[in-house]
Formats: C-alpha cells, structure tokens, sequence
C-alpha cells in the first residue's frame, strides 16, 4: 500500500466534536462525588462560625453541648496550638502577608470565620450542639468600605500589618507629557464591580481516612488543586508527601472557589490523623456563601486619553480591591486587584500607561480566584472607556478599536503593565464577528424592533488573556510556587490498554475527553480506549491542578510530548514483531502495521509479547511500556476574543434582556469544537451572571444579606440567549499542540460586552454605565435621578 | 442546615393527620417547598411533622353548580394542567406558570402555598383576588374563612395550630369577563418583585364589577377596592382618568435585597394599569373568538 495514502487514511482525533466520555455518569447520576464516600466510624464535623465581621472572642461555652449524645468532643484553637497558621507569602515588594489560624484564637474578622469545631457521629446531632454552644463577642467596629479603610488606620483588621492596606502597587510606562498637548482628549470614570460567589453546584467537601496500619492519609476533597493541597497539608502537618494522598474525585465545578486552601482542609486531614478516624465535612448552602473564597469588589478610576482620530495615547488606572479579611493560599488577596491593574491597557497599542493598585483587608469573607481573574473587571473598565471615547468623537465601536487593535505583525508586543501579548489574532476576530451574518442579524433586530416599549442596543468588547502560563511567569503576581509545567504518564498495561495519567484535576470542562483526544492522536489509537486518571497525587506526583486555563495547553503539551516518547517504545517493539523499521510503521486506532509487508498487531498482542510472552522479544526488547514527561511552555499564550451581546431594556420594567450573543475567539488549534463551544456557552452564562443579576451583599455590619440561591441571583436557563460561537486558530508554534486556554474567556468578556449594550441601548440619554450588575434597581437609581428619560 | 429532631406520620386519612396534630408543636406537610428550607435553617422546629401526602380526598378538583373546589394537596402543576381550572379560572393556569420552575411546580401544593402566606407568591394574591372561601377542619370541628380573613400578614394567617386547610372554594364567575395577570421578576421563576392581577366583568361595554388584587406590595396580597369602585360603571372604551396616587393609596411595600420600596411604588401603577387594559382587551378578545 502506499505510504502516503495510508497516512491520509490515519483518523484525527484532534478537531472532532466527539461526545464527552465522561458525560454518561454525570447525565445519569452515577458520578461519584466526595460527598458520596462513606465510610465506616466516620465522623462529622460541624463549625461554630463567627456571627460576628469583626470582634474579640471573650469565651466559648460548650459544656451542653458535649452532654449530648452522638457528640464526641468540641475543640477550640488550644487543640489546635501545633499547626502553622495560613499565610500566603509573595515576592512582590510592600506586600505585607495575613496570618489565620485554622480555627480563630482570640478575634474573628468574619462572619462565617471558625470558632469551634463539632466533632459528632453525624451532621444532625452536630447542629443540634451548635445551638447548644454559646459564643461571647467583645464587638469591634467593622472594616467595611475598601476607600474608608485604605485612608483610615483607626480601625486596623490585622493590627500587626499597621494597616489595612496589605499591598500597594504602581506601574508607569511612558510618560505624562500628553497633558499638555492641545489636541488631546480624555473619557474618565469610576467604575466598581460587585463582589460575587463562584457558585458551584457541588459545596466543598473534605473527607479523610487515616490508615492506623501503615498511617497513610487519603483526604478526598472537591478541590481543583490536588498538587498544592498535599504540597501545603504535608507542611502544616508535618507529614511527608508520600504518607497524605490527596484524591480529587468528581468535582461539580470550581470556578475558582475550589482553587485554593481551607481551613476546613486542614482540620479535616489533622484530625483523622489525630483521632485515628474518617474524618468528613460537607458543606452547606449557607457556608458556601459564608466561606468559599469570593470574587471582584473592585473600585477602579480609569481614564483614556486619545487623539481627534480615536487613536490611544494613554491609559491611565487606579484600583482599589476589596479582598476581605485574609490573603489566600497559595494566591495571595493581591492576585484579583493587581490583574486588574495588569491587564487595563488590554489587547490595543497604548504607549502610555500609569496604574496604581491597592489590596485592602475587611471583615468581609476572603476573595480568590474566580473564573477570568482581575480580567473581567480590567476589561469592563476599559471597553467601556473605549466606547465611552467613540461616542464622545462620533466614531463607530469597531473603527475605534480596529485602530488601536495591536496589529499582528507587531507581536509580541508588551503592553504598559509588563504583559507580553503572542500570536493572537485580535484584529481577525474583531473582523470575523463584523462581517458574520450574526452582526448583520442583529442590526436587523435593532432597526425592525425600534419601538416605544424597549430601549434596543448592541455592545462589543475585545480582550486578550494569558493562557497556560509556563515557568517564567507567575499565575498569580510574586507567588513562590511554580505552576509552570505539568506532568503526563502514559503506559500500556498487560492487556495492551492505555492509560493516561494527570496531576491537572478536572472539574467538569471535559479534560478526560480532550487528553484522550490528544494521546490517541499521537498513538494512533481510538480515544475511548484511552482511560484518563487525573486528581491523584499518588499517582501523579508533581503538579498543581486545573486553574488560569492551564490544563489543555500544559496538560495537553505534557501529553503530547510523553505520547511521543511512548509511541518511540511501541514502535521499536514492533518493528521486531513485524520485521520492519520503525519507519515502515503506522499505527491507526489501535492496528500497528507494517508498511512494506501485509503483517500487523494489535495492543493485545504487542503487551503480551513485551510483559507475558517470554519467548518472542529478546530481553533487552521488554523494557516496559511507560513513558512520563513534564511540559513547561516557558511564557503564556496569548487568547484573545471579540464579544457582541444584543440586548433588550423594558421602558416599564426596567429589565434587561440578553437577546443575543456572538463570541468570535481565537484560542490556538481547538481540540474538541463542541467542548470549546460549551466552556464558551457556560462562561458567557456567568458573564451574563456578573452583568445582569449576581451580587453579593454585606451589610454595615459585615452581615452578608444575600446568603441563599433566592437572595443570590444566579441566571437560569431562561435568562441565557443562544450563544453563537465562530473560532479563528492562530497558532504559537513554540508551544505542544498549539492549544491554547480558553475555559474563563467568556467571563472575561462577557459583562463588559453586555454593559457596552446597555449603555448603547441607552445612548439617547445622558448616562455611564460604570457598575454591575445593571439590574431593574440599578436602572430605576439612574432614571430616578433623572438621567434616563 | 439541617433539621432537629422531628418525629414523622404519615397519615393515610384526615382524621389520622388531625388526631397527630393534636401534639403539640406538630406542623403539617405536604409538598415541602416552603417548609423544608425552614426547618433546615432551624427557624421552624415542629416535633412531628405529619406528612398529608397520601390524604387522596385532597388532591381533588371538583366542578360545582356556583364554584370550583380545589383540594389543598392539589399540586401547581395539577391546577395548570387542570382543564376544569383551565376552563373556568384561566388565570390560575397562566399565574402559576409564573410560579418558580417546573420541579417546584411539580411538588409545591395550594394548602402549602396560602399556609405559608408569601405575599409575593401567585397562589395567595389568586385566592384573594377571586373572592376565595378555605375550608378548613379541626379534630373538633370545620369552618370556612373569607381569604381577606384568612391572610393577615407576612407569613402569618388565621389558620389554628390543630387545623388543616381542607380546600379552597373559587367562585366561578357569572358575567363575560376579561383577565389578566403581570408579575415583574428579576429572573425567570423568582417571587415577585411586584405582580398584579384583575378580572372585570363586562355587561354591554359597562363593566359591571372587577377585582384587582396586587403581590408583593404588602403584608398579604392586598385588594384595591378603591380602583374596584373607581372603575365600576364605567364604559371599557373610557378613560378611568386614575391618578399614581389613586394606584398607590392602598399599597404598603418594603425594601429588601430584591428591590426597594421605591422601585416597586414606581413600577407598582403601571403594573396595575397594565393589568386593567389587558383584562378588557382579553375579553375583546374572547368575544371576537
């Protein structure tokens, strides 16, 4: 047969729309969930919580609650007195760390912190103790409002810190002299994004089992970094890496709120080990509203400047984040603020740049990473500015930003805050969602459904995002641990099947369907015969886990690269079994081939003469079929989107309306194109979430007001469009694959997009679309201090 | 978030669940929807609760000379797909389609609904304004209550400790008449951040009686027998020539995470407005059919 054509007749996997693998046990209900594992003489642990934001603890009574039976004992922090606190250090200069102990020794600085720890035979009987236990507060003031707490050090969280500021960063680039130039205008404003919940389906949920026989710790846990978490409980514990194996089951989504370290984590893990039993925590509705890290709460004062012509000349920002009351693990409360500010010059040539950023700590619930990073916010600012700077100069949305678009051939190119922007096709994407005959649609719409019961507007906005970010820069900024490269094993076992195995930890995005995609395309074999292993630290001991679209490109180059190793292995087997030259073979969904002669083997056949068969294969040939590598890309990938929402405003009501939406996006060479379209589908669903609906509300007190899923407006299928998608592939060819991330990009672009619609929507009145979400309330502020009407 | 202990009966007949409601704090229940987010808060803890589920003679709808009785255990979805209430109370089909979402819909009961009293909810503002009458029994004895009566504020109704709501009685009504009904939410499936609706009867272009019932703007669902009187014996085809304060004499909201006060007063009279132009065109419309 000839070589060629057999080549052509090889299937690629790469760029099918294959089904998820793993979609029959979600869809059915048979994915197993921490929650899910039960077993025998476990325990249950319920927390006292702080109900107070900020206060001295004068004492715990919990004598009737011991009384009780099914409780075995109530612990405090003096039972805890031999673990480290949490602290997340940074390299980044005027950062100043935060220091929790895993249960609150003498103060609380917030509502939802933990007091006290319920060790009881179930959940039940823990809840009746915790009414039994009385907690006396000597009241502080609240640290409530960031501006306040910056300027004012009467009232100090951390008093050690001497201020509630616990990181003050600037960046300038360029110069000011454009002030003085006469043809220079400016587009300024003061915008804030509301703090919100990362919302998973799942709540997190910890269990350890401690193994009295060999004292080996698994703790499942619903977490979306298994590397970090055994990394960071082996320190904290005291144990070697190799006694605790973290386990990250089924994860029921993250978003970020499962992406760092708890202290319900810690306690768990301590105190199996501590009380020779299984340990479990479940929590609730209520405490993950209290307790799972929170995203944004940001005040961000921004000005454009640019030419008579729309042409940038700079930027310039000041940011002030609300990060609550502790600085994460392994993040820091500076990662959301500082990507802010890192990001505000975003994908458009500004030569000019001058940022300042502040962290502030109050006695609100800590922040941490959420879907899109800082970028959601930097990029609402500054599309905003951008279409506030059009309509100031009469100029079209798209001709503003096709002129200030970093044009290709000038990549890389480093924007005012240090970034490096690579192969990207900005300007394509933009084009690509001009000319679609989505665009064309819905300036139908506009025109046709003019009418006096709607208010009828499109917006756009265009971003850029550092995707799988290798060795050479931090995910998050100064962060000591590096999450620059990830691991892949791939092996064949006795039978001839494959397996693949991952420290990334999926949590719903389809990676064991998108890793199968990419070995199988590298082997030669079917995708479904590929078993992906993945959140196991004893199975994969290095690497961090699934966060900052990481795992296609880190985890799909380590795939890649330990593929190619592996199938180096097979062939030299092979070429012995089919006496030929590992040239003249080709191996297609599972068949290995020779070219030259009719002769061919499967999996089967190939393991069993390598591990059982002892007389086929000389010795040296049996080296077993196992390869590992690590995958560093170095620096990010660059992926970048153009987003167009229609969206419709009710003149009664008030209440708007997503009609419709396009993303137009390059996120490198797309793996799986309806996994692609549905991460894009559900990142738009919660853009569309931060634009329209979610908000999480603290009171003067520090109380959070909105603490259940009435009070927390998450949209429903009834408030999501259909979301059109169209991808450009522009390529990085220094990195594996060619992939890049692109999980958070619809976060990142969509409320900017739907605020741009907004305040088109409303062009006719004199109006600044600066806060999210823009809801009925929102809308009835402005109409009711005139603006609207 | 979980319940202390409660003992549980499932009561097969009426008389089982009235007997285990003589203990004290016992609490009926039947679909759950408001009452199990309660006790997993600890802010209800019933010693028993007495599950009415299997009680078959509640969950009827029956078609009578002068009303409809719908049995309190009559689901939401049950009443939406009810082609007596479909024929008789359209209204209470399309209100209840605004109620949450299918699942919800599916297990939550009248009974549970008007026990619970939320005045943003669709089943107590549809039993206030259609002139209801709840039958309701004691171990003891049985009564029937007005639902202006029955409703007395947030959350709180007439209904006695050892008492069961039984059914509820819909006048059906005699004349032509025209509906309507307008729920503004936040997000699809929410409780109302404002709802209204009205059914006017229509005699010769003269409208001859009419109800008007608002949620969301009060204690209960509240009646505006002002706009009622107003618009009686007027011609459909006029200008009622009603003022925002005339809308708003009779309403009472609060603010609250959803909206403020002010937000619903300014959304309140048009909702009204809507409601009573959307009545007569619905009967314009019936006619021409």
């Amino acid at each position: 047969m000839n070589k060629d054509k057999k080549i052509l007749m090889r299937p690629k996997y790469i760029g099918k729309p294959i089904e998820r693998f793993e979609d029959s046990k979600y869809l059915s209900g048979n994915a197993k969930y921490t929650s899910d594992i039960n077993i025998d003489k476990m325990l249950q642990l319920v927390f006292v919580r702080s109900d107070e934001s900020h206060a001295k603890i004068k004492y715990i009574e919990y004598k009737e609650a011991l009384k009780l039976e099914g409780i075995i004992d109530v612990l405090t922090f003096k039972d805890f007195s031999e673990l480290n606190q949490i602290t997340s250090p940074s390299r980044m200069s005027n950062y100043f760390a935060t220091y929790q102990d895993v249960v609150a020794k003498n103060k609380v600085r917030y509502v939802g912190e933990i007091i006290a720890v319920i060790v009881a035979k179930n959940r039940y009987v823990g809840e009746d103790a915790l009414e039994l236990i009385e907690v006396d507060y000597e009241s502080l003031d609240p640290v409530i409002d960031p501006e306040e707490a910056a300027s004012n050090n009467k009232i100090l969280l951390h008093e050690n810190i001497g201020s509630n500021v616990i990181l003050e960063r600037s960046f300038s680039h360029g110069t000011k002299d454009y002030i003085k130039s006469k043809n220079i205008k400016s587009v300024s404003g003061k915008f804030k994004l509301s703090r919100k919940s990362p919302i998973a389906i799942e709540n997190r949920c910890y269990l350890s089992d401690y193994d009295i026989g060999s004292g080996n710790i698994t703790l499942y846990s619903s977490t979306q970094i298994p590397g970090v978490i055994r990394d960071a409980l082996s320190k904290i514990l005291g144990i070697a890496g190799n006694k605790i194996n973290v386990k990250a089951l089924d994860v029921g989504g993250g978003f970020g709120g499962k992406g760092s370290l708890y202290p319900e984590e810690i306690i768990v893990t301590y105190l199996s080990k501590k009380l020779k039993k299984p340990i479990k925590w479940t929590s609730d509705r209520l405490e993950d509203f209290l307790t799972t890290s929170q995203a944004f709460e940001e005040i961000i004062e921004a000005k454009l400047f640019f030419d008579d012509d729309g042409k940038f000349i700079s930027l310039e920002g000041d940011v002030i984040g609300n990060i609550g009351a502790y600085s994460i693990f392994p993040w820091t409360g500076a990662l959301e603020p500082v990507q802010v500010i890192g990001f505000l010059p975003g994908p458009y040539d500004i030569k000019n740049f001058h940022g300042n950023v502040k962290c502030v700590v109050t006695s609100k619930s800590p922040t941490g990473p959420y879907r899109g990073v800082g970028r959601p916010a930097a990029v609402f600012v500054l599309e905003r500015l951008v279409d506030m700077a059009a309509k100031s100069i009469s100029m079209d949305p798209f001709t503003i930003r096709m002129k200030n678009l970093i044009d290709t051939k000038n990549l890389p190119y480093r924007i005012g805050s240090g970034i490096i922007w690579n192969d990207a096709g900005f300007k394509e994407c933009l084009e690509k969602s001009k000319n679609s005959n989505f665009f064309k649609e819905i300036i139908d719409i506009k025109n046709k459904k003019k009418c006096n019961r709607t208010w009828i507007g499109y917006g756009i906005s265009t971003y850029a995002e550092l995707t799988g970010i290798g060795s050479k820069i931090s995910v998050a900024p100064g962060m000591p641990i590096n999450t620059g490269s990830e691991t892949a094993t791939i092996e064949i076992d006795g039978t001839g099947s494959v397996s693949g195995i991952f420290a990334i930890a999926s949590h719903g995005q389809g990676l064991e369907t998108t890793l199968a995609q990419i070995i199988a395309d590298e082997i030669g074999i079917k995708p479904e015969d590929i078993k992906i292993t993945h959140g196991d630290t004893s199975k994969a001991k290095h690497g961090t886990g699934t966060y900052a679209s990481r795992s296609a490109v880190i985890g799909g180059g380590a795939a890649i690269k330990t593929a190619r190793v592996l199938r180096k292995k097979i062939l030299k087997v092979a070429a012995y079994l089919l006496e030929t030259d590992p040239n003249n073979i080709e191996i297609i969904d599972g068949i290995i081939s020779s070219l030259n002669t009719n002769k061919s083997i499967n999996f089967s056949e190939l393991a069993n003469s390598v591990y059982s068969d002892m007389e086929t294969l000389p010795v040296e040939l049996r080296d077993s079929l196992y390869a590992k590598e690590s995958y560093d890309p170095i620096f990010g990938a660059t992926t970048t989107a153009t987003h167009i929402a229609l969206v419709e405003i009710d003149k009664q009501t008030l209440k708007v309306k997503v009609l419709k939406y396009l993303v137009s996006e390059d996120c490198g060479k797309v793996i799986n194109p309806m996994i692609v379209d549905g991460q894009v589908h559900g990142g738009v669903a919660q853009g569309i979430g931060v634009a329209l609906l979610e908000k999480i509300n603290y009171d003067n007190q520090g109380q959070l007001t909105t603490a259940n899923l009435v009070d927390y407006k998450i949209p429903t299928a009834s408030e999501i469009p259909k979301i059109d998608v169209v991808h450009t592939e522009h390529f990085l060819p220094e990195n594996l694959g060619q992939f890049k991330g692109m999980g958070e990009g619809g976060t990142i672009g969509a409320p900017a997009a739907i605020a741009n619609a907004v305040a088109d929507a409303l062009s006719d009145y004199n109006i600044n679309i600066n806060e999210l979400p823009v809801n009925q309330e929102y809308l009835f502020q402005l109409l009711k201090n005139g603006e609207i009407r | 978030m979980k319940p202390s202990k409660f003992a549980y009966v499932n009561a097969k007949t009426l008389d089982e669940a009235l007997l285990s409601l003589k203990q004290p704090e016992a609490k009926i229940i039947a679909g759950g929807q408001s009452l199990v987010p309660l006790i997993n808060y600890r802010l209800s803890q019933p010693s028993t609760l007495i599950d009415i589920s299997s009680i078959i003679e509640l969950s009827q709808i029956s078609v009578q000379d002068h009303k409809l009785e719908i049995g309190s255990l009559v689901t939401h979805n049950q009443a939406i797909t009810s082609k007596d209430i479909t024929k008789f109370l359209p209204i209470i089909s399309f209100a209840l389609e605004h109620t949450a979402h299918k699942t919800i819909r599916n297990s939550g009961t009248i009974g549970g609904s008007a026990a619970h009293a939320d005045p943003s909810a669709e089943w107590p503002l549809l039993i206030m304004l259609l002139d209801c009458s709840i039958n309701i029994i004691s171990y003891k004895n049985s009564r029937t209550i007005l639902a202006k009566d029955f409703f007395i504020s947030e959350l709180t109704t007439d209904l006695k400790e050892d008492e069961i709501i039984k059914s509820f009685n819909f006048p059906k009504i005699k004349q032509n008449y025209g509906w309507s009904f307008e729920k503004i939410v936040q997000r699809s499936g929410d409780f109302a951040l404002f709802s209204a609706g009205s059914i006017i009867e229509i005699d010769h272009n003269i409208i001859i009686n009419s109800k008007l019932c608002v949620g969301g703007a009060g204690e209960t669902p509240i009646r505006l027998s002002n706009i009622e009187a107003i618009i009686k014996g007027k011609n459909i085809e006029s200008n009622f020539d009603i003022t925002n304060d005339q809308f708003l004499s009779l309403l009472n909201p609060t603010s609250d995470e959803h909206a403020s006060m002010e937000y619903r007063l300014y959304i309140g009279p048009q909702v009204i407005r809507n409601v009573l132009i959307n009545s007569i065109q619905n009967y314009k419309d019936n006619k021409n059919d």
